[in-house]
């Protein structure tokens, strides 16, 4: 053992006594929650985006067997295991994207239901009628595609979608913006419901996030209102009146728009970054509206643009056909570029789901 | 041929490493206090240190499914610690958070460097030095492994460590006089 060694190891032993920083796996979330938000930011659009192009329900009946039965067809699926319910990935040719294209956001929510993203439901209302959600399932391999039921897409009337911002509403909770925190609160969530001309948004976490002039510590009745709503909305067939529906049936949310990201955790510019991709892919991006964005959490450097159905596909194609590999997960495709040479610049392209408010 | 895990392993004496959990979560909590102390002994400032520590594992988490296939997840994290660690970007941004924080109290890096000699004698070394020292001497990587994680060639680490080791010759314990 050196002398260097067993100083380093003295030093070692002595900083041990510095506390290891709160929050845990929690904060991290948090971190990387605002971090993929940042990011769907720079092609223009706000929230949670999920990949699912899917013909599950069509091909398979799945859960759409159960359609039209009030009470029993709500966006319920076991957290601890929803199983594969949909392609996850490009929507397939000929999918038919949902329509319209844009929505009018009335509510959106997600919950968690852990300290990481298993069991996690997400929740959007517009103005249009339609109700598109998505749970996440439970366990190990949280990323796998097997865990997600994908964004299901189902069809409200005025009176349904009333009703669901009403039900967040009677919770007195929405009046102003506020970040709830405290010990009474186990996972964190966010709510976004329109009342009067603007939508107002409750969020919630065990701890804040670094500012504490906007956090409220929350109240047990705070905290069993968020519960009840988590409920509620979990499963709005088992209280919704028939009439709320204008179709109950579970299809997949067929998305007409991506979000297509660039990405290099190195320094360099788009041109460095455009240079690693095969020429046919660099002639498609030429004219793309490629927004550059300096990450808050990250020092990478990244150029995004919302794109069509039919051109992330095509630009997908020009990367399969090159021999790129890609890899899935419930939030994006990913192709990792630059990695045949451990010289080249390093960039990955990514391509995620943008619902109708992510404009 | 060992993995960068096996020979850290027989290194530090420990065999822990060998077991790489396939859960993120196990993975943050068997790693986070390892990384935390070391990244503490590199940047001698315990927010910097938090900060990074965060920062890397939200890296990871990103790319779990992907990272927990290598052959070394543990370097892996390291590595991009020590990518966090040398940009200067990052730092700017550091710095501009912190600006946002209200008045903190003393870091209590500062309290155990008080205390302590050895921590005290690793602030005559560069950010680079102590990263190098830190990543071959505490850690157990080879020149080769240090220079993948640390971002520049093994030679480097080689020079690094052995500037290193030339400036804390100049320092003597006050125990052994």
């Amino acid at each position: 053992m050196t002398d260097l060694n067993s100083l380093l190891e003295r030093a070692d032993r002595a900083v041990s006594g510095v506390p290891l920083p709160i929050g845990g796996v929690e904060r991290l979330r948090s971190l990387r929650d605002r971090k993929r938000r940042n990011q769907r930011i720079a092609a223009g659009v706000v929230g949670i985006s999920v990949f699912v192009a899917s013909v599950w329900i069509v091909t398979t009946g799945g859960p759409s067997d159960r359609s039209g039965t009030p009470g029993s067809s709500g966006p319920v699926v076991a957290p601890d295991g929803p199983g594969k319910v949909g392609l996850v990935g490009l929507a397939p040719e000929g999918a038919t994207p949902s329509s319209p294209s844009r929505g009018e956001l009335v509510l959106s929510a997600f919950f968690a239901h852990s300290g990481g993203d298993p069991g996690r439901f997400h929740f959007n209302v517009y103005a249009d009628g339609r109700l598109i959600w998505q749970r996440l399932g439970g366990g190990t391999g949280e990323y796998a595609i097997d865990y997600t039921t994908g964004w299901v897409e189902q069809r409200l009337t005025p009176e349904g979608v009333e009703l669901l911002r009403s039900e967040a509403l009677s919770t007195g909770l929405f009046d102003q913006d506020v970040h709830l925190v405290g010990g009474y609160i186990q996972y964190p969530g966010e709510v976004w419901v329109r009342n009067g001309d603007r939508l107002v948004r409750v969020t919630w976490s065990v701890i804040g996030p670094d500012n504490a002039a906007t956090e409220t510590a929350a109240t047990p009745e705070q905290v069993n209102a968020l519960k009840q709503l988590d409920a509620r909305l979990a499963d709005p067939a088992s209280w919704l009146p028939a009439t709320a529906w204008e179709d109950e049936q579970m299809r997949p949310f067929v998305p007409s728009r991506y979000s297509l990201c660039l990405e290099s955790p190195q320094l360099v510019e788009l041109a460095r970054v455009l240079a690693s991709l095969p020429q046919r892919a660099q002639d498609l991006l030429d004219g793309w509206d490629l927004t550059y964005r300096e990450s808050t959490y990250s020092e990478g450097r990244y150029w995004c643009s919302a794109v069509t159905t039919e051109r992330a596909r095509a630009l997908a194609q020009i990367l399969d056909d090159a021999g790129f590999q890609h890899r899935e997960n419930i939030f994006e495709v990913r192709y990792e570029l630059g990695q045949r040479d451990p010289d080249a610049t390093e960039v990955s392209l990514s391509f995620a789901l943008l619902l109708p408010d992510e404009t | 041929m060992m993995s960068m895990d096996e020979q850290a392993a027989l290194m530090t004496g420990s065999l822990e490493h060998l077991q790489v959990p396939l859960d993120f979560e196990e993975f943050f909590e068997t790693e986070r206090e390892r990384l935390f102390r070391a990244l503490l002994l590199v940047t001698h400032d315990s927010a910097e240190a938090e900060d990074l520590m965060q920062e890397a594992f939200v890296r990871i988490w990103e790319r779990w499914d992907r990272v927990a296939q290598v052959e070394d997840p543990v370097g892996y994290l390291f590595k991009t610690a020590m990518n966090l660690h040398r940009s200067a970007l990052r730092r700017a941004l550091t710095a501009a958070k912190r600006s946002l924080r209200p008045p903190a109290g003393r870091d209590p890096f500062d309290e155990v460097a008080d205390r302590d000699e050895a921590v005290r004698s690793l602030a005559l070394l560069t950010p680079r030095q102590r990263a190098a020292v830190v990543v071959t001497e505490l850690l157990g990587y080879s020149s080769e492994e240090a220079g993948a994680i640390l971002g520049v060639r093994p030679g480097t680490v080689r020079t690094l460590t052995s500037q290193a080791r030339a400036t804390l010759l100049a320092w003597k314990e006050p125990d052994d006089d």
